[in-house]
């Protein structure tokens, strides 16, 4: 007899348990017949109550007009946004077409009961709140795994993929505005998949506003192929596409031809006091300079 | 007692190693699924046949896409050669979906990879997808980050290229 009884009894009950273990781990693809399948007036109302419980704002300081980052002197691109506060009526469309664009999941009771949507921008008192997309952002020191980054073109990026949801980043932002995916919105059926470009994050990752980083990357891909220096033309957020008012700007602030740096042209240039030492790229446009 | 317990333990590692190679979807696998017949060797240069022709995406798109019936349709109308093999290409062809080649996505949906740049910077097919004969197979191209990476950090003799996470990260 090689091995006793009683070792085999044992070693055959840990192969088995192993291979249990391994057949409950988390598999990738789900189904999803049973669910009820989210629509675009569920997120709609979700967006409504998230409008109806705005958190306080900080107060607002001018800055000057963004320019090359210093952590990349020598990029040809910075993009940013500038939210018009001459024009913005806090109407909430901006939010939505963000949702849709962005594949943001809805939340479920309890996490609406404590006020922790997932939306990328938020109203709070009427004004739109989203990543400001620091040049020298607090949250990106803070990440472990090297998962929150700069782009040398100024978005301020989330690798999905390495978050391990240490939430430190949630933490460190001054404004609170990363949102971490508490549950399972897929399983939950809380998922609603409206753009095929954009991959949807897991449960136990911090997500937030990628500039639409998407459309960049795409439009700088064609760019590429066809051999043309690309400085972000052409290109915009879903946000600002939306946006009834045309208050919402995208632009590069590093070319002179681009919209945004031509509109910031004799403007007052804001943003939240609690931002304003981190050197924004989204900035809020109000009165005259 | 000692070392009982170290060899249950060697035979549970063993049964999570095993359950994880046999019962865990690969990512790498082949995709070859149609009968048609084909081989790239017959369908090159010799005839001038550039890989656009049934991959039309292949130097401007972010998919090198895959040929439709039609593509072969349009040689193989007609038979072109007395061989056995035209008889039974013939017959396949007929029985077959307007769509016969499949492919699946290998890469994971948060990465970026785009046919059409690489084209551009003269990165030749063979950097990435080795030789033909893998080709007809179906055997997976270069897909991991450190071989993408060795690249773009301009250690295989092209010019250096993005490294940042958010080139290829979405
Ligand atoms: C006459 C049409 C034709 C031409 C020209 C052609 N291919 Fe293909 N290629 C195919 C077909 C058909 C398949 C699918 C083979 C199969 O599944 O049996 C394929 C498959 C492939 C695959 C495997 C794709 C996958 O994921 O399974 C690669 C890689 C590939 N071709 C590369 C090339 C390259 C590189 C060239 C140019 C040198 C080229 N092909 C030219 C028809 C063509
Ligand atoms: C540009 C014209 C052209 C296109 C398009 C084309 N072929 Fe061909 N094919 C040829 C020629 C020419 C030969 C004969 C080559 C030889 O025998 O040297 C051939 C030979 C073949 C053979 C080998 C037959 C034998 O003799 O055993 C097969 C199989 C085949 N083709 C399949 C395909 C399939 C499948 C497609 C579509 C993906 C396709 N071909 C598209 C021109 C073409
Ligand atoms: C830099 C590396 C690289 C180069 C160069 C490259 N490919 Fe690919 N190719 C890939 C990768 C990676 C995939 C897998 C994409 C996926 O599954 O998401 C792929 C997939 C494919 C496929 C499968 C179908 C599809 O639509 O994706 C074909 C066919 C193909 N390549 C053909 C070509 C041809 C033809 C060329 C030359 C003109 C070429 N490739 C050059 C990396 C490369
Ligand atoms: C054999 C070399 C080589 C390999 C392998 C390679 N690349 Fe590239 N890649 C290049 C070159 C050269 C460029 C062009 C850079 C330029 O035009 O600035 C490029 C450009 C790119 C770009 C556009 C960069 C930008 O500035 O926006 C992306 C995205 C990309 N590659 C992704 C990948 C991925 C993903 C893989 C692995 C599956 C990969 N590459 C493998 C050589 C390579
Ligand atoms: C040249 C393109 C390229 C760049 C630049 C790049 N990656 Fe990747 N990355 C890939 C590809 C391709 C894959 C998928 C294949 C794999 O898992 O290796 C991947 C996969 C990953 C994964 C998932 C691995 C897994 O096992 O699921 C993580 C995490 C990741 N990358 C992090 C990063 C971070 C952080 C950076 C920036 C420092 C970065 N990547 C830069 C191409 C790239």
């Amino acid at each position: 007899m090689l091995i006793s009884k009683r070792t085999f009894i044992k070693s055959f009950g840990a192969l088995l348990g192993g291979l249990l273990l391994f057949g409950c781990r988390k598999q990738g693809e789900k189904s999803l017949s049973r669910v009820r399948p989210v629509s675009i007036p569920d997120i709609k109302k979700q967006i409504k109550e998230a409008m109806k419980n705005q958190k306080p704002l900080d107060s607002l300081v001018a800055i000057p007009v963004p320019s090359s980052l210093k952590a990349f002197p020598n990029a040809t691109n910075r993009f940013g946004m500038a939210i018009d506060l001459d024009l913005c009526d806090g109407c909430g469309e901006c939010v939505l077409a963000c949702n849709l664009e962005n594949n943001i999941p809805l939340v479920n009771e309890y996490q609406a009961s404590k006020n922790n949507y997932m939306h990328w921008i938020e109203l709070r008192d009427q004004i739109p709140v989203t990543c400001f997309h620091c040049g020298d952002a607090p949250c990106e020191k803070v990440c472990p795994t090297g998962a929150a980054v700069h782009s040398p073109d100024g978005v301020s990026a989330m690798v999905y993929a390495r978050c391990a949801g240490t939430r430190f980043c949630g933490v460190n932002c001054p404004i609170k505005i990363r949102k971490f995916n508490y549950v399972d919105a897929l399983d939950e059926g809380l998922q609603f998949i409206s753009n095929p470009e954009v991959p949807v994050r897991e449960q136990g990752v911090i997500e937030k506003c990628s500039l639409c980083l998407h459309r960049i990357q795409n439009a700088r891909l064609k760019a590429k192929t066809i051999g043309k220096e690309f400085l972000g033309e052409n290109v915009t957020t879903a946000c600002a596409e939306a946006c009834p008012k045309g208050a919402i700007l995208f632009g590069n602030w590093l070319d002179p031809n681009s919209l945004l740096y031509k509109k910031a042209r004799g403007r007052g240039v804001y943003t939240l006091s609690s931002i304003a030492p981190f050197d924004p790229s989204v900035v809020y446009f109000k009165g005259v300079r | 007692m000692k070392k009982g317990i170290f060899f249950l333990l060697f035979v549970f590692m063993l049964a999570l190693i095993f359950a994880d190679i046999f019962f865990s979807p690969s990512l790498a696998s082949n995709t070859k699924k149609t009968s048609i017949p084909f081989l790239h060797a017959l369908h090159g240069d010799s005839i001038g046949l550039s890989c656009e022709a049934c991959h039309s995406g292949a130097y401007t798109n972010r998919e090198a896409f895959m040929p439709s019936k039609s593509d072969c349709m349009d040689c193989h109308r007609l038979p072109l050669t007395e061989s056995e093999g035209i008889a039974s290409l013939d017959s396949a062809l007929k029985n077959a979906s307007e769509h016969p080649f499949q492919t699946k996505n290998r890469l994971p949906a948060h990465v970026v990879f785009h046919h059409g740049v690489h084209a551009k910077a003269n990165v030749s097919c063979e950097e990435c997808h080795s030789n033909e004969l893998a080709w007809d197979r179906g055997t997976p191209p270069l897909l991991l980050m450190n071989e993408c990476l060795a690249c773009h950090q301009g250690k295989r003799g092209f010019e250096a290229s993005a490294t940042d996470c958010a080139s290829c990260h979405r």
